[in-house]
């Protein structure tokens, strides 16, 4: 095997697929930048804002227990098999992204403010959750990344019903 | 012999078509893709992004690379070195007790694991089945045999 003519074409796929990619990146309706964000992070209740139309933003425990307190809905972005285990209640899960649609037009508008948790900061699935509902058209989503595992730790109320 | 270089042309279409058709759904939504690969928490400074918009492109040329027989020696070995990567990315997720999509873009949902890592790791063996081959079969650039074989 010629080792030096692989690593040439290595190169040569590498400066192609850059070159490819970028510019049709540049092309797309749903471009990304090129250095990814973060997202806006709401640690206390005072720098909550309540304009509309705000996006995804994530907020620590302690907004997340006072939305909670204002009974602002929660789902849970967890298998329905770990929600039945324990959520956080009045949490709604389903493993069907239709009905969960359904379900959260059951109880808000879609302008409404809500809050998606998982199992805890590593899990990943309430962060694809809030942009999954975002792209729904969603406007106001609170993302809980603490998640069931922060809230447990903390003593806050469970329930294991439906 | 024949039947030889025959296994091994059917072992890189594989190898190519696997490629191929993980990159279909990154290229599709590389914001997913993207956000999959924050959920690893080792890629630094937001490059994320940019890994989501390139990577998919390039295991599109790479897997299109295999299956047409072009430019076969850079292709599968930058395929066994991708495949060695996502195994060392899947392997830290695993030991950091991560219970996160894979984003790997074959199966839908399909979380890290044991059965991830095993996976690639068959990949790979036909990387170097395909890397160590001693004629060129069934390729359409370049035609010529291997010099040093």
């Amino acid at each position: 095997m010629n080792l030096s003519s692989s690593i040439h074409q290595i190169y040569l796929y590498i400066i192609v697929s850059i070159i490819f990619s970028i510019s049709l990146n540049i092309f797309r309706s749903d471009s990304l930048s090129l250095i990814a964000q973060d997202l806006l992070i709401v640690e206390s209740v005072e720098e909550l804002n309540n304009d509309l139309n705000q996006g995804i933003i994530e907020i620590s425990l302690e907004i997340a227990k006072d939305l909670f307190d204002k009974d602002i809905l929660f789902i849970d972005a967890r298998a329905e098999e770990y929600y039945l285990e324990g959520h956080i209640p009045g949490a709604i899960c389903n493993d069907d992204f239709d009905q969960l649609i359904n379900d959260i037009d059951n109880r808000i508008m879609n302008n409404d403010f809500f809050v998606v948790y998982c199992s805890d900061d590593d899990c990943g699935s309430s962060e694809e959750l809030a942009y999954q509902l975002s792209d729904q058209g969603y406007l106001n989503i609170y993302l809980f990344k603490g998640g069931w595992k922060q809230w447990t730790e903390n003593s806050l109320p469970s329930s294991k019903h439906l | 012999m024949k039947f030889k270089n025959y296994l091994i042309v059917v072992v890189r279409i594989l190898l190519g078509a696997v490629f191929l058709w993980a990159s279909i759904d990154k290229i599709i939504d590389p914001s997913k893709f993207a956000r999959d690969i924050s959920n690893y928490h080792i890629i630094p400074f937001g490059l994320e992004n940019i890994i989501a918009i390139v990577l998919p492109w390039l295991e599109f040329f790479i897997g299109s690379g295999l299956i047409l027989g072009i430019l076969v020696d850079g292709a599968v070995l930058l395929s066994g070195i991708l495949l060695i990567a996502f195994n060392v990315l899947i392997a830290q997720a695993i030991l950091r007790g991560f219970n996160i999509d894979c984003g790997c873009g074959l199966k839908e949902g399909q979380l890290v694991g044991v059965e991830k890592l095993l996976e690639n790791f068959v990949f790979l063996g036909g990387a170097y089945i395909v890397y160590l081959r001693s004629k060129k079969f069934l390729e359409l650039y370049p035609k010529s045999e291997l010099s040093d074989k």
